[in-house]
């Protein structure tokens, strides 16, 4: 028998920021991964394996229920529920049917009130399955969880998994629950904090069309990788102040919400949880006030460590604060979205005489905040920044970046 | 050396604990004077470390920081507990 139950606080959060996509924007959220296969098992073996990753984590089986009015619920199937299909191909075009299939399951439409959020395409070659695509949808993996299916799929290759995975469902019931009673009056009232400190007057402009553009420079990172040292912060916490500073700047603000994504996996049992847990927390920032960059960017890496631990809340509830101090139709305070991704290069010295470069791209998402960038460090500092305002066009897009270049690179010895 | 207000005692076992949760294996680090970068704690990790901290001392806590904050000891001194109001 199906199973009802509230969401947790990220499959919320997530529902909330897709709710009122369109059609053409459903697929836009999906997640999409190639599973390598081992030399050994049947195509039979890997089906029956994908088939057990849905047993195991319910958030693959998961649907949800949605009525007017009310919170939605998460309804869990009792037995396996996927999409599978097998692709047999020549010798030789393995590499070609996993890049057309990954094309392909890209934005796969997904139907969350109806359909499983994921599906997985095994290609066989010669007999021998050699690679595992799947599409998930983001409500019901985030990249970390994502990383968790993979290491499972390959151990329930081997065999059964004995213990049990955490679920949703639980998360659901503790987050609501007396034990988070302290957590969820705090993280209210740090909201209300944060934005009583907002100002109104100066909000982003309203929805325009969405342009896209990317900074790749090894001179940033370097500069950003000196400051830091100087400062005794870290790398991501100066790339957040140039890109709060250049954005406020950009737009003409002085005070502005900075969001953060906040991956949430701080216990161990949301460390072994298959499901969305990404939630943006925001700190207040003020340009200006006499402060060097140097000082706003050390009280934005105190802010972002604090703010992370209120990561885990209810999207309702806050929306429901920022609803009390600016009501609709009044002037918003302007909120700007960045994501930071940490990865393996950072003991990697960038090349600070690497070309400079912005490059102009076409937007092929339009869900999200409408001031939103992503960075990362590959040898250089890349930054893909893309906005949907109202008389904000590609080129002041790349002003952006330009800027935010500048603001870094001279930090360089 | 510890850090004692109201309820919330946290000292060098208590942080032992908490680190070793964060980044197991890691928990006999030499001392509280132990930089950040030195046992790989980055910004999330310190956040999980305060939530650890949190859970250990069963309150919330606050960050209070006026000089630097690059070794266990800053950030042990730099907790203080969450008043309600705040």
């Amino acid at each position: 028998m199906a199973i009802s139950s509230p969401l947790s606080f990220g499959q919320l959060s997530l529902w909330r920021n897709i709710e009122n996509s369109s059609e053409s924007q459903r697929g836009e959220v999906n997640l999409v991964h190639v599973w390598k296969v081992p030399a050994g098992p049947s195509t039979e073996d890997v089906v029956i394996a994908l088939h057990s990753l849905s047993l195991r984590h319910e958030a693959l089986r998961t649907t949800l229920e949605v009525q007017y009015g009310t919170e939605p619920r998460q309804i869990i199937a009792p037995s396996a529920v996927a999409d599978f299909e097998v692709l047999r191909v020549a010798a030789g075009e393995e590499h070609l049917a996993v890049e057309a299939t990954v094309a392909r399951l890209d934005f796969h439409p997904f139907n969350i009130l109806s359909d499983a959020p994921w599906k997985a395409v095994v290609i066989v070659s010669q007999g021998r399955p050699t690679d595992v695509v799947v599409t998930v949808h983001h409500i019901a993996a985030d990249f970390w969880a994502l990383g968790l299916l993979g290491a499972d799929f390959r151990k329930l290759l081997k065999g059964p998994i004995t213990e049990t995975a955490p679920t949703p469902r639980d998360l659901a019931a503790e987050q609501r629950g007396p034990s988070w009673d302290k957590k969820r009056r705090a993280v209210r009232s740090y909201f209300h904090k944060i934005y009583s400190a907002a100002d109104g007057g100066g909000g982003l402009p309203s929805s325009g069309v969405p342009v896209k553009a990317s900074l790749h420079s090894g001179v940033a990172l370097q500069g950003a990788r000196e400051l830091a040292a100087h400062l005794g912060i870290t790398v991501p916490s100066v790339i957040l102040a140039a890109l709060g500073k250049a954005a406020a700047d950009a737009i003409g603000v002085r005070t502005y919400l900075l969001n953060t994504m906040c991956a949430n996996r701080f216990q161990s049992r949301d460390k072994n949880l298959v499901v969305s847990m990404n939630q943006w927390v925001p700190i207040i920032c003020q340009a200006g006030q006499g402060r060097s960059f140097e000082e706003s960017a050390q009280e934005i890496h105190r802010a972002t460590l604090m703010a992370y631990r209120h990561g885990r809340y209810n999207p309702d509830e806050r929306a429901e604060i920022r609803e009390q101090l600016f009501p609709g139709g009044t002037p918003q305070p302007a909120e700007f979205h960045f994501n930071f991704t940490p990865n393996s290069s950072a003991g990697i010295a960038p090349d600070p005489t690497n070309m400079v470069r912005v490059v102009r791209e076409r937007p092929s998402r339009t869900i999200g905040p409408r001031f939103m960038v992503a960075a990362s460090e590959f040898g250089d500092l890349l930054v893909t920044a893309r906005t949907m305002l109202d008389g904000f066009s590609e080129d002041h897009l790349v002003e952006y970046l330009t800027s935010v270049n500048n603001i870094l690179s001279r930090y360089t010895v | 050396m510890s850090n004692n207000q109201g309820d919330m005692v946290i000292d060098e076992d208590v942080m032992r604990r908490c680190v070793g949760h964060v980044l197991p294996g890691v928990e006999d680090f030499s001392g509280l004077d132990t930089r950040f970068d030195e046992i790989g704690l980055d910004s999330m990790l310190l956040a999980e470390l305060i939530v650890q901290l949190e859970e250990e001392t069963d309150g919330m806590l606050d960050l209070h920081v006026t000089g630097r904050l690059e070794t266990l000891r800053d950030l042990m001194l730099s907790l203080r507990p969450l008043r309600e109001a705040e």
